[in-house]
């Protein structure tokens, strides 16, 4: 049986290294097209078993889409080059980079045998080299892909020595790397180490080496999201392992050298999250997160990093900041805008975006 | 035409035929595809405004006279069998999604309503208003804290003035919520939707609601052998059967949204026997509810325990029907992050 999901995967993956080169991309709305400049990139579902990488403009209105093998997760964009990268859902078997303008397929590259990707990775600051969360099959021994951007995406170096199971990593403007290492040795999806997980917020150099390491209280917080405010905090948001009862803080900012200082909300407003963050973005006075089983996000004060709006969103899934405005996408295929609490619009965009949202800048 | 009748004449039963305070309100009338749905919740919602407008009155006359406690219960109870038919929604009008969790906070196993109840009273507000109660915490916001207030033993709701005028505050609290959800449910949500977003809508809503329901047999049933019987919704009341029985009721009004719903678009489609198959589910489900209202009772007993799992057994097997069989007929995948997430 495993025999046969393999191969057809390597059929789907043949298929969409063919199709997604030679074909033109199939625009979601021709009348607009013209006018619409690519700004947000996301995963969607097209149906059942049928995923894609859509690319829309600055409302989330799609430009193109690409199909995806298999179900996608996180975005890498590349303004300089224009390329993008679409990250296979962990335990994932490819990432394929594509031209966001053009749409074509640049390389579709997948997994070694023993390996697979965690669903995110990051440009370099300077465009020139890809960061990937990788990991080992048989141990959920978490690695760090580095790809040469210049040279058709070779893999050049391997980071390792922070812990198991990788998510999401991101890169600070100094050049830093910080990870969100979930600490969870799976089996696939299924969960093997649930007692003695070692989650982090590990700070590789640009090198490779690992340069800081802070750890919450409680070890069964799986710290997995990141997003940066532009400057040096980082934001981790968490899924919560434990007791269903318990309703732990799901966010955490963080200072190189510092504490992680959990954000507060009261435990009955933290059960609405459902124990799971899915995406985060920080504006300069705000930090917005969403949870996809809560239906719903919320907005942190920086400053007093108290929460103060708890809205419902079916489905809410990926968001970011540019120029200070939140833009949060649902799987229920709404997009709501958003510059602070209180102040939002909606436009319904009939895509069913998946986890994660990233802007070209 | 017959399913049309028994649906409109279920409709009317279940929202009731009590008089009430609430100002009429009126659905939109469109053609879209959505709108047998629609008008089911409507119907909904008005009966939840009025319902708890009721509720509101009655505390107020147990306030002034001390007398009727009974009526304040049974209105507690009214309200809380109108808000089943809404209770796990996720979709339609954001305005009255944003008011679900004020109206009622669960699962509660640390008792934060009873804790955060007491810390309440402690601050011996003898003027307590709605508007106080709605920058409060949630838990003290709606049904279950009247709840608390009517039947848990650490309450003084019955001899004390300041107490009853705090449950007064609450249930005009929750009357505004009701009435806030009622009117955003006068425009239909859906109109932007094609056929194929509304489908994906459609089986959302249901699926939602019957994960919700689901939910609240499985959190207090945890392991075998092993219940966790304070996960129970009303367990102060003992109530939480009746509650649950009114949930799969309320899903089957919307299943067949007098002729124009699911069980119609089905039949279209000819799926007749998946569709024959999803009534007589809701039917089975229904005609074999336990007489028991309260399921922190029946999980005290291993007999009472195995007369829940069953239905639960029931339920899941709709679940499969809608979530499964439904969806893949008609093409449509399900709040693929909110239930598979990473």
């Amino acid at each position: 049986m495993l025999q046969m999901v393999t191969d057809n995967t390597r059929r789907t993956l043949l298929k969409v290294a063919l199709f997604g080169a030679a074909m033109p991309i199939l625009p979601f709305g021709c009348a607009s097209m013209a006018a619409s400049k690519p700004a947000l990139i996301g995963c969607a579902l097209n149906g059942r078993d049928r995923y894609s990488v859509v690319v829309a403009d600055q409302q989330g209105k799609a430009i193109r889409q690409l199909p995806l093998p298999s179900r996608g997760h996180g975005i890498a964009i590349n303004a300089t080059r224009g390329h993008a990268v679409a990250f296979a859902r962990r335990p994932g078997t490819y990432f394929m980079v594509f031209d966001f303008h053009s749409g074509e397929v640049v390389q579709l590259r997948r997994a070694a045998g023993h390996r697979h990707y965690y669903g995110h990775g990051v440009y370099s600051n300077d465009g020139e080299l890809l960061f990937v969360t990788e990991g080992e099959r048989s141990t959920s021994r978490g690695i760090i892909g580095v790809y040469d951007v210049t040279n058709h995406y070779e893999k050049v170096a391997e980071f390792t020595g922070f812990g198991l199971g990788p998510h999401e990593v991101i890169a600070m403007p100094d050049g830093k790397l910080v990870i969100g290492v979930g600490g969870v040795h799976t089996d696939g999806r299924t969960p093997l180490n649930l007692n003695s997980m070692q989650p982090s917020l590990s700070y590789l150099s640009a090198t490779g080496e690992l340069i800081e390491q802070q750890t919450l209280l409680d070890n069964r917080l799986s710290i997995r999201h990141l997003a940066h405010d532009g400057d040096n905090t980082v934001l981790c948001g968490q899924q919560y392992r434990g007791q269903p009862e318990e309703y732990p803080s799901l966010l955490a900012m963080h200072q190189a050298g510092g504490q992680l200082t959990p954000l507060e909300a009261e435990p009955e407003q933290w059960a609405r999250f459902n124990h799971y963050i899915a995406s985060i973005a920080a504006s300069k006075d705000w930090i917005l997160a969403t949870s996809p089983p809560g239906n719903c996000y919320g907005i942190w004060s920086k400053q007093s990093g108290k929460l103060v709006e708890l809205a419902s969103l079916p489905d809410a899934s990926g968001v970011v900041a540019r120029q200070g405005v939140f833009s949060i996408s649902s799987g229920a295929g709404s997009v709501v805008t958003q510059s602070q609490p209180g102040d939002k619009s909606s436009i319904f965009t009939s895509i069913p975006w998946d986890n994660h949202w990233s802007a070209i800048s | 035409m017959k399913a049309r009748i028994v649906t409109a004449l279920a409709v009317a039963a279940l929202a009731g035929c009590q008089s009430n305070s609430t100002v009429e309100l009126v659905p939109q009338q469109t053609k879209h595809i959505s709108q047998g749905v629609y008008l089911v919740e409507f119907s909904f919602a008005q009966h939840f405004s009025q319902q708890a407008d009721l509720l509101e009155k009655v505390v107020g006359d147990y306030c002034q006279t001390g007398e009727n406690l009974e009526a304040v219960a049974l209105h507690w109870h009214h309200s809380m069998e109108s808000w089943m038919a809404l209770q796990g929604q996720e979709r339609g009008p954001q305005t009255a999604l944003e008011q679900s969790w004020n109206v009622q906070f669960w699962p509660d196993k640390k008792n934060t309503t009873g804790r955060k109840m007491s810390a309440l009273l402690r601050q011996s507000n003898p003027n307590w208003r709605a508007e106080d109660i709605a920058t409060q915490s949630v838990t003290v916001q709606g049904l279950g804290a009247l709840e608390w207030l009517i039947y848990d033993s650490a309450s003084d709701f019955k001899t004390n003035r300041n107490t009853c005028q705090l449950g007064l505050a609450i249930s005009e609290n929750l009357a505004n919520n009701a009435n806030t959800i009622a009117r955003a449910w006068q425009t239909n949500p859906w109109l932007e939707l094609s056929e194929k977003d509304w489908d994906s809508e459609y089986i959302a809503l249901l699926s939602n609601q019957l994960d919700y329901s689901m939910k609240k047999l499985s959190r207090p049933l945890a392991k075998v052998g092993k219940p966790r019987a304070y996960f129970a919704e009303s367990w102060r009341s003992g109530t939480s059967m009746l509650n649950l029985r009114q949930n799969i009721a309320a899903l089957e009004l919307l299943y067949l949204a007098d002729g124009r719903g699911l069980d119609a678009r089905l039949r279209q489609l000819d799926k007749a026997s998946l569709a024959d198959r999803i009534t007589e589910q809701f039917q089975l489900t229904l005609n074999t509810w336990p007489m028991d209202h309260s399921l922190f009772e029946l999980l005290q007993s291993k007999e009472g325990y195995r007369t829940v799992l069953a239905q639960f057994n029931k339920l899941e097997r709709l679940n499969y029907l809608i979530h499964e069989e439904v969806a893949i007929e008609l093409g449509v995948v399900i709040g693929f992050n909110a239930t598979d997430g990473d």
